[in-house]
């Protein structure tokens, strides 16, 4: 097998927190990300589902060296991220970009789209002033903006079109991995499928790698080769698309994917859900061994006493659970 | 007798950029016991037209141009303020989408519960207190005794919901209205929440509005779906009639267009452009621009709200012609 082009080895970020009182403080550590394994091969598009607060977006934010870690390697075509100094980091940027949730939020209302675009090739000196309108009306073209937007600023567009200018950012350095942190979650239902068809179609034109991060099953089913579960600062399981959401082997997975909601009536109501009781615990003081035990239907004692490790079952196919599923 | 008779509800928004016609003209009936689906994209005036119900409207800048709604008898829009009140939270209460915000931070959870109560039953604060607790009970909240003392930051996102769904539930109300009730949530506890309100409709017979962006909960939980567009209802019908057999373009683009968990490697459908802000001034119908079946006179009529089959009404002048039908149908198997 080839060389993965990203590496991500026993990744771990902790947020510290203070408790007690002014005077008698207490530093406690948020596990956000407790010892993450990785690896995203040439090509692929990987995605990296959970509930809120399981721990993707740090993911996502470790992997751009916006955060720091607390122990593992981030290694990218043989560099490891996290060593570099910021004039290397600044070298190496290009090679990778990321997509935020939220344009509205992610874009400078006061910039043009021709500054907003122009700013990271300037940047990092991979286009002359002369050659730029020439690059940046290629790049709108190919996000499905006409040219003459370049002109506007961000609050004349919908939020759709500010995702494709904010997709259009990302790819003008030309990266070869994208981290792409919930770019659908904002989008209104018939805005969502124009996006994801306009990624998956950069994807294939551009061969892209990319991490594809969203709580919504449904949209990673359709994106991702590969998919990864995350609970409580872990992944619990791992797989090729297909065999994740046909054989689910582990519980969270199992009820994760019965509790999606099906557009069709006579599915829905025949349907048999796996409901969870209660609610992840909270990341500061997670439930020892395997962390998802309280809320396991299938529960048994060994499973509060040994933390199961993170162990393929099949080719591919990578299960955190003592008592994994049988398809 | 319909439970909730709405007729010609306009509610206009007058701001400086010019009219917005957030709901333009919908007519619905909502039947004793029954759960009814308002589903729509962001800005279709699914929840205006609720929250118009209940003349929660900001005057000014939005204005109740017409309409009744017809509730027990009594005209929401148009009672007085006093009646009003008398039904508001009562006979008919609301559940709204962020619960963080809804409820007061600096309130208890207990004396939140009970305000109604006191408001509306006329009992004492013991008794109430006794009710609040046994209403925690039923939405599922282990140790309501020591809970009702909480503030609301001391609880989760999922519990939160749950004490909004008790308050609306407590004065026993005939109709709720429940507004993305789960939007804000993660899928399991979603799960959890749809659970709860379907059982507790059930046991209490009442009737609910539930609205949503999210068609996979609308099949789970509703019995009759209206689809809204651009501030008016493109179709409605029995929840299997519109998703096996939609009769309105929109309906069927939008049922193409989402990602299912079911199936990979199908092209999602793209309906093009975006949807209308509401300022413009639009002749015909308001899909025209986004449709593929367009046709001349789609720009020019506005299209009626007509019954094509057995309480199934699509707004599509071409359906009501007898076209697409088979095309639609098609597209979606």
């Amino acid at each position: 097998m080839d060389e993965p082009l990203l590496d991500i080895n026993n990744l771990k970020v902790y947020y510290p927190i203070f408790k007690g009182s002014l005077f008698k403080r207490e530093k406690v550590n948020i596990k956000a990300v407790d010892g993450i394994d990785l690896k995203i091969r040439q090509g692929e598009v990987i995605g990296l589902v959970g509930e809120s607060g399981c721990g993707k977006t740090t993911v996502a934010r470790a992997i751009m060296c916006l955060t720091k870690l607390n122990s593992g390697s981030v290694i990218l075509e043989g560099e490891d991220l996290c060593k570099l100094n910021s004039k290397e980091l600044k070298r190496k940027r290009p090679e990778f970009q990321m997509i935020f949730q939220d344009p509205f939020a992610s874009l400078n209302p006061r910039m043009t789209v021709f500054k907003i675009l122009s700013e990271p090739l300037l940047y990092h000196k991979l286009a002359g002033k002369t050659e730029l309108t020439g690059i940046l009306s290629n790049l709108l073209k190919e996000v499905g903006l006409s040219p003459r937007d370049m002109g506007k600023y961000p609050h004349e567009f919908s939020g759709g079109q500010l995702q494709r200018i904010a997709i259009a950012r990302a790819l003008s350095l030309q990266p070869k991995l994208i981290i792409a942190d919930e770019p659908v979650s904002a989008l209104d239902v018939s805005i969502r499928s124009q996006i994801l068809n306009l990624l998956i179609r950069l994807i294939r034109d551009r061969s892209l790698t990319m991490l594809f991060i969203s709580h919504d099953l449904s949209v990673i089913r359709h994106i991702s080769d590969r998919v990864a579960v995350m609970y409580l600062g872990r992944i619990v399981e791992s797989g090729s698309n297909e065999r994740i959401y046909s054989h689910p082997a582990h519980p969270y997975t199992h009820a994760l994917l019965s509790a999606v909601p099906v557009p069709d009536p006579d599915k829905e109501k025949s349907r048999k859900r796996i409901i969870l009781k209660g609610e992840p615990p909270s990341p500061i003081n997670p439930p020892s061994m395997c962390t998802f035990h309280p809320r396991c239907p299938y529960v048994r004692d060994k499973c509060s006493t040994i933390t199961p490790e993170f162990e393929p079952i099949q080719e591919g196919h990578m299960v955190a659970c003592h008592f994994p599923l049988s398809s | 007798m319909a439970l909730l008779e709405v007729r010609n509800l306009k509610t206009y928004f007058y701001t400086r950029y010019g009219i917005s016609r957030a709901v333009d003209d919908i007519s619905f009936d909502i039947q004793k016991g029954e759960t009814v689906g308002i589903v729509g994209e962001s800005g279709s005036g699914k929840s205006v037209s609720c929250y118009s119900l209940l003349r929660l409207i900001a005057v000014p800048p939005g204005r109740i141009e017409s309409g009744r709604a017809i509730f027990n008898g009594t005209d929401l829009l148009s009672c007085a303020q006093r009646e009003l009140r008398k039904i508001r939270g009562n006979a008919i209460s609301m559940v709204f989408q962020d619960s963080m915000s809804s409820l007061n931070p600096y309130l208890t959870i207990g004396l939140q519960l009970t305000e109604h109560l006191l408001l509306h039953k006329g009992i004492s604060k013991f008794e109430a207190r006794e009710k609040a607790i046994s209403s925690l009970l039923e939405v599922g909240i282990q140790d309501p005794e020591s809970r009702i003392n909480q503030y609301p930051h001391q609880l989760s996102g999922g519990m939160r919901q749950r004490v909004m769904i008790a308050m609306a539930l407590i004065t026993g109300p005939l109709l709720l209205i429940a507004d993305e009730p789960t939007t804000a949530l993660d899928v399991t506890i979603q799960a959890q929440i749809i659970d709860l309100i379907n059982d507790l409709k059930k046991k209490k017979d009442m009737s609910v509005i539930f609205i949503t962006h999210d068609l996979g909960v609308i099949a789970g939980i509703s019995d009759h779906v209206l689809v809204m567009y651009g501030g008016k209802i493109m179709e409605s019908g029995e929840t299997r009639d519109v998703y096996y057999k939609p009769i309105h373009p929109y309906t069927s683009a939008l049922l193409k267009s989402i990602p299912s968990v079911e199936q990979k490697d199908k092209e999602l459908y793209v309906i093009p452009g975006h949807p209308p802000e509401g300022f413009e001034d639009i002749k015909g119908c308001v899909f025209a621009s986004r449709c593929e079946y367009v046709q001349d006179k789609c720009m020019v009529t506005i299209p009626e709200l007509m019954e094509v089959s057995n309480r199934h009404y699509s707004s599509c002048l071409r359906i009501q012609e007898g076209a697409l039908l088979d095309v639609l149908k098609e597209g979606d198997s």
